[in-house]
């Protein structure tokens, strides 16, 4: 029987039953009313950018392989051999024509279709065996400027409605010229043993911990500057379907400059113009500033430092982090490899800031396994703006000051609706008006 | 110093004798003994103003795939210079880096040495391999291995590190974080 989530979540005063951080029973109603439902990110275009190009990955638990295909389709599927169950590709990446299961043979196409197997005939002389039948199992793809989604439910909307006006924000980094932007090869993988929404719920809207979990490593490189500057003048926070973005528009470069390399700044500030006339002055400032963003449920990326990444679910207290520095394809290339390194001394296992925040996660989920812990309530509060007004035109549920619990409470508000809706028919679409 | 060069280092120079063995061998104890007792401006202090310090990504690669594991413009783990290094201690200095506090407990224990010169007379291919264990906390646990690629360098009468690559053995770390060096 499933619990019903939206007691647990009072969206309206942030309040919050601690028992969705950790119970194992919540945890198996994610992966059926989450993460078998929502578009997930699962690649960038230019991790497989010709025939026979893949990548593995997890949608919630599920291996899934995702290829391009001979007619240059994107394909995303189960990594399960139908035969008997066994994962059929172990490489984290790779060129390949097929995929044959190491337990019998069993071979694949890059469109998940079973092309054969050993002894053949074995099968041909099986009344009702179809190999059509016994392919591996298909999610739906879609693609949003380089990003590829899947979804393993028939009845979800397209993935524009999904993202829905997000996609405004989206192209601040997705969408600052014709060519597009790129992944840095490598994938960078870790453990931290958190509940996935940890990190999801810092990303979304949590600027406020910057301003004392990242004091040391702030010193670092922002110093000489007078170190980390967050303010609610002239900062927002943005709330569409459950994704978010709370976003300075007063310090364009706080998040770049954090990384402590000048000529990234400068390649930011030489593009300002161009980014303004394609999509405005307001768009143009989110490329690089003091804030962070997620889509729902676990995909999440920074501006600046420009890293993109998912919590992956391992359990309701373990998460597997999967992160890559996404650049302007248009960039020189002394100016991506600056970003390569700039994110990596930041935000990876390494970066002096990531070092930070997985320690807190870690210990805010371990908490929980003691009965009377979990069985009180977290603060989600923060609202010191509460209704003031908006001053400029932004789409999605807006509000003033980036210092402030807005978007985790609608990000919790959008967790309930998927836990408790019977079907997607349940679960309500923001109208898009951008 | 460059990652190229890092990646040539096959151990296939000829071995060093006892006394230059013995002497380097010191060397990589003391700076063991540094990284073990939070020491990192002395360890800082005793490396090679050129030094390249690179702990590249592990992936899963299948045999026949000719694209190579290990790249020098992939993402890595660590890539750092003398001057990343001084960035990176500010953090520890700042006395602000309230998830060191209470510190973290550490070993990298380091084996396996073999020392082979190279066809500079002045600089030493040492390779070791370690394994760093992290205590923290009441319970917080982790176990590293992996694999060094180091080159050192003689100055006057020390030997200086100069090179080193770092091959970790997980390709997904199965622990938070790096906040150490290796």
């Amino acid at each position: 029987m499933s619990m019903n989530i939206g007691s647990l979540i009072d969206h309206e005063n942030g309040v919050i039953d601690r028992r969705i951080f950790s119970d194992a029973d919540i945890y198996q109603q994610e992966l059926k009313q989450i993460f078998s439902r929502c578009w997930n990110f699962v690649a960038h275009e230019s991790q497989i950018k010709s025939f026979g190009d893949f990548i593995t990955t997890y949608i919630g638990e599920d291996a899934v392989i995702v290829t391009r295909a001979k007619d240059n389709s994107i394909n995303v599927m189960l990594n399960s051999c139908p035969h008997r169950g066994n994962k059929v590709c172990f490489a984290g990446e790779g060129k390949i024509r097929s995929f044959v299961c190491n337990y019998h043979g069993w071979a694949f196409g890059l469109d998940g279709k079973l092309n054969g197997m050993p002894e053949n005939q074995l099968y041909d002389k099986t009344e009702g065996f179809n190999k059509s039948d016994w392919g591996l199992h298909k999610a739906r793809v879609e693609v949003y400027k380089g990003l590829v989604f899947a979804t393993f439910d028939e009845e979800a909307p397209s993935l524009g409605d999904y993202l829905g006006d997000f996609r405004w924000y989206m192209d601040a980094i997705l969408d600052v010229d014709d060519k597009g932007t790129e992944f840095i090869p490598g994938t960078t993988r870790s453990v931290v043993k958190c509940n996935w929404k940890y990190p999801a719920d810092n990303f979304v809207g949590d600027i406020y911990h910057a301003l004392w979990t990242h004091l040391g490593a702030a010193e670092s490189t922002l110093s000489a500057s007078g170190g980390i500057q967050v303010s609610n003048e002239n900062s927002y926070q943005s709330s569409v379907n459950g994704h978010g973005w709370e976003f300075s528009l007063a310090n364009n470069f706080g998040n770049a400059a954090t990384m402590g390399d000048k000529d990234i700044v400068k390649y930011l500030r030489s593009r300002e113009d161009e980014i303004t006339k394609r999509l405005g002055s307001v768009r143009a400032k989110m490329i690089g500033s003091v804030a962070s963003a997620a889509i729902f449920p676990n995909f999440a990326f920074l501006p600046g430092y420009l890293t993109f990444r998912t919590f992956l679910p391992k359990g309701p207290m373990e998460t597997e982090l999967h992160s890559w520095t996404l650049v302007p394809s248009e960039a020189s290339d002394e100016i991506k490899d600056k970003w390569r390194l700039g994110a990596m001394r930041t935000f990876s296992p390494g970066g002096i800031l990531e070092m930070d925040d997985g320690e807190n996660w870690e210990h805010a989920t371990l908490g929980n396994s003691g009965y009377v812990t979990r069985h009180q309530k977290l603060c989600y509060a923060m609202d010191p703006t509460k209704g003031e007004s908006i001053p400029i035109d932004l789409p999605g549920i807006v509000t003033k000051g980036q210092l402030n619990d807005a978007n985790q409470r609608l990000f919790f508000k959008r967790y309930a609706e998927f836990m408790d809706a019977k079907s997607w028919a349940d679960i309500p679409l923001a109208k898009k008006q951008f | 110093m460059n990652k190229e060069q890092l990646l040539a280092l096959n151990a296939i120079g000829k071995p060093v004798g006892i006394d230059v063995f013995f002497t380097i061998q010191q060397y990589v104890n003391q700076e063991a003994y540094w990284l073990n007792h939070e020491k990192l401006n002395e360890w800082c202090d005793s490396l090679e103003d050129d030094l390249v310090y690179w702990a590249p990504l592990r992936e899963n690669i299948l045999r026949r795939n000719r694209t190579p594991e290990i790249s020098p413009s992939k993402v890595p783990l660590f890539e750092e210079n003398k001057d990343s290094i001084i960035m990176r201690l500010r953090r520890n200095d700042s006395g602000m880096c309230w998830t060191e506090d209470p510190p973290t407990r550490q070993i990298t224990a380091v084996s396996n040495l073999e020392i082979f010169h190279t066809d500079k007379v002045d600089e030493f291919e040492v390779h070791t391999v370690f394994t760093l264990y992290r205590s923290r906390f009441e319970r917080d646990d982790s176990t590293l291995m992996g694999r060094r690629k180091d080159i050192w360098r003689k100055v006057g009468n020390d030997y200086r590190l100069a090179g080193r690559l770092i091959l970790l053995q997980q390709s997904t770390l199965l622990t938070k974080n790096l906040n150490v060096f290796m």
